[in-house]
């Protein structure tokens, strides 16, 4: 079941930070969908290399989220390689300029060379 | 930068928490901890390592009949089996390690070293007229050879068939029943004729694959490497919280060290690994070196019952400075790891729907199904890639330069008390390496070891307390594949109650990939007096390496 992001409808556009943790590389996208998890839009998509983007605007009012879900999936590589290692993935949602209370988003895991995970939750 | 300095102080804080949890550890383990533990231990997660044995020489005699073959190891020898394969005589040591083997072998034709699985596989070829017998001498395993129609030298105790003793000698059922043709050891032959090798190991009278094979590296785990061990289950905690429960684990209802435990982990990334982000990495040398730092945790019993003998040991693995670091992101270089995750490796298959929070089980179960096929799929797709990216990596970026420390103290209860636990020795190593252009390195390693346990070479079977320095050093050029080197080192013991003797090493040899984990060696130089007061000498020697290493030789540290 999706997790919720409370947004205030009178406030900014909100935006998405996705971090990648356990220095591991990571290729994602994210996309927004309507009500019915239907018509993708795609908000990103792109890397974690050093110098890159982390913070993305959801590109859409806040009064016009109401029950939208967003999905983030990625592709998580680790550059050693080798056996025990783990990876996180941290999405962080905010509104103008601050964290969403509750809107902190974590899926961790190991990974054997590489792996792949994604999360979706609900505008409300 | 507000969420930076915050970075920082936790970061400060995980490092002075580590260092107090490590102060208050040992402080607790001399201490007697009094935890109960027999109700919170879970069955499933209790991973006691298991010890391999460790093979530390074998080593040939002349005896009156004939020869003999002595292979000591760190426990005794008591479920190996032999047999006879065609022209070859084959011995399988189950459970076994020869990370710390040092060969001296004369005379024995055609000798080879097999790695089965867990297991070590010996061999060399034997002809008609001579016999070979397994037996144990002075909690060695010994193969007496002899010619057909004299007897087995008197010496220790013939092995039987029965498990319970030295060895099961397979002979008898190999002649009954007789085994395919299988050499132990499939790597190709060498393409000089064995009379000239046999020729040239007389002429120098021993071959000395350590001597030839310097180890310059500093060891992951130093804490399993000071105490000797080779942990066959090494735990690795996934989070704070596994850590200490593997911890708990280990110890017994009165706070005791149980049977071996070995964790290996980097703290750093086990506190907050959640929090090291590729830009923190690449941006922070504080960041970057906590994040290479490993430390490792071991503790093993005695080896008998009536061995009461408990031993422990930490260990920290400092990567000081590596240029050839994967994680660390040269922008515009075609071998760059980074560079090739991010040009290679896409999400190229549609996203998968929401799931919504209404849905029926059948549709929750649908979009579960949908997520698993979508990662398959992607993992199909990139993994080949990112191993790709990796290789390449590890071979344009091999000669690097590195610098790398590790230390380990470690402790011993005579009693198995907790209470009673002394200083027991220590070892620190430290290995730089320099490249030189594209296809040199330069390797300068040196280790001390405090309070060493090692075979005495006056009196088989029994061990003295040492202390040693080693200085070694190797230069090397060539690729993954073909290699030239040369290497030297230095060696001061100082035996408990004897005097102190130095020595040294050095040679010259050459190295050539054959097929994977296949490598041919050939290598000539000179040894200085040993401990068991054998001349210095030249020595001359061809080998195979196989399935031992995946690494060549000749590898950086």
């Amino acid at each position: 079941m999706a997790n919720q992001v409370q947004l205030d409808p009178n406030g900014g556009v909100p935006s998405i930070d996705l971090t990648f943790g356990f220095a591991q590389f990571a290729k994602f996208r994210i996309f927004l969908w309507d009500q019915n998890g239907q018509n993708p839009q795609e908000i990103m998509h792109g890397s974690n290399l050093p110098g890159s983007p982390h913070t993305f605007s959801i590109g859409v009012p806040a009064n016009q989220l109401a029950g939208r879900f967003v999905t983030w999936d990625a592709l998580i590589a680790s550059p050693t390689g080798g056996p025990g290692q783990q990876y996180s993935m941290t999405a962080v949602f905010s509104q103008n300029g601050n964290i969403i209370q509750g809107a902190v988003f974590t899926r961790a895991g190991q990974l054997d060379g590489a792996a792949v995970d994604m999360d979706q939750e609900q505008f409300v | 930068m507000k969420r930076q300095t915050l970075r920082l102080s936790m970061r400060t804080l995980l490092s002075l928490l580590t260092a107090a949890w490590l102060i208050s550890f040992t402080s607790s383990a001399a201490a007697q901890p009094q935890i109960s533990t027999a109700s919170q231990r879970s069955d499933s997660s209790i991973r006691n390592a298991a010890i391999k044995r460790l093979l530390t020489s074998i080593e040939t005699s002349e005896t009156a009949d004939g020869l003999k073959i002595s292979i000591s190891a760190s426990t005794p020898i008591t479920d190996a089996i032999s047999y006879r394969s065609a022209d070859r005589f084959v011995i399988v040591i189950p459970q076994a390690d020869v990370s710390a083997l040092q060969l001296d072998i004369r005379e024995v034709n055609n000798f080879q070293m097999d790695k089965r699985d867990e297991d070590v596989a010996l061999s060399f070829r034997l002809d008609a007229a001579t016999n070979a017998e397994l037996a144990r001498e002075d909690g060695r395993l010994v193969i007496n050879l002899h010619k057909n129609g004299q007897p087995a030298p008197p010496t220790g105790e013939i092995a039987d068939r029965s498990s319970s003793t030295v060895g099961r000698n397979l002979n008898d059922l190999a002649k009954s029943n007789p085994l395919p043709i299988v050499p132990p050891t499939p790597a190709p032959q060498t393409s000089v004729p064995a009379n000239i090798i046999g020729d040239i190991q007389k002429l120098f009278k021993t071959t000395s694959v350590d001597v030839a094979n310097l180890d310059l590296s500093t060891p992951e785990s130093p804490a399993f490497t000071v105490l000797g061990l080779n942990p066959q289950t090494i735990v690795r905690p996934a989070s704070p919280r596994e850590f200490a429960t593997s911890l708990i684990n280990g110890l017994d209802k009165n706070g005791n060290f149980q049977s071996g435990l070995a964790i290996d982990t980097a703290p750093y990334l086990l506190f907050n690994g959640q929090h090291v982000t590729l830009e923190d990495y690449n941006k922070d040398r504080l960041t970057r070196f906590l994040t290479r730092t490993q430390f490792s945790f071991a503790a093993a019993k005695g080896e008998s019952k009536d061995d009461p003998t408990t031993k422990l040991s930490l260990g920290l693995n400092l990567t000081l400075y590596d240029a050839g670091d994967p994680r660390v992101y040269r922008a515009g270089d075609k071998n760059d790891v980074l560079q090739c995750f991010e040009d290679n490796l896409s999400l190229t298959i549609p996203p998968v729907p929401p799931v919504l929070p209404n849905a029926p089980p059948t549709q929750q179960q649908a979009h579960d199904k949908a997520v698993q096929d979508f990662k398959e799929a992607e993992l199909a797709i990139n993994s080949r890639k990112a191993e790709k990216c990796r290789e390449d990596g590890r071979k344009a970026h091999w000669n690097k330069d590195s610098w790398t420390v590790a230390f380990a103290p470690s402790w011993i209860s005579k009693t198995g008390n907790s209470s009673d636990f002394k200083w027991n020795g220590g070892a620190l190593w430290t290995s730089y390496a320099h490249g030189v252009g594209t296809t040199g390195q330069l390797i300068l390693h040196a280790r001390f070891r405090n309070k060493e346990q090692v075979p005495d070479p006056a009196k088989t079977g029994s061990f003295i307390i040492q202390n040693s320095a080693f200085f070694g050093g190797r230069f090397r050029m060539g690729n993954p594949d073909f290699g030239l080197n040369v290497e030297a080192a230095f060696v001061h013991n100082s035996p408990e109650n004897k005097p102190s003797k130095s020595t040294y090493e050095f040679s010259i040899g050459a190295e050539k990939k054959l097929a994977d984990n296949v490598y041919f060696v050939v290598s000539a130089g000179s040894k200085g007096p040993q401990a068991d007061n054998t001349k210095s000498h030249g020595f001359m020697m061809t080998s195979f390496k196989y399935g031992f290493s995946k690494k060549p030789q000749l590898a950086t540290p």
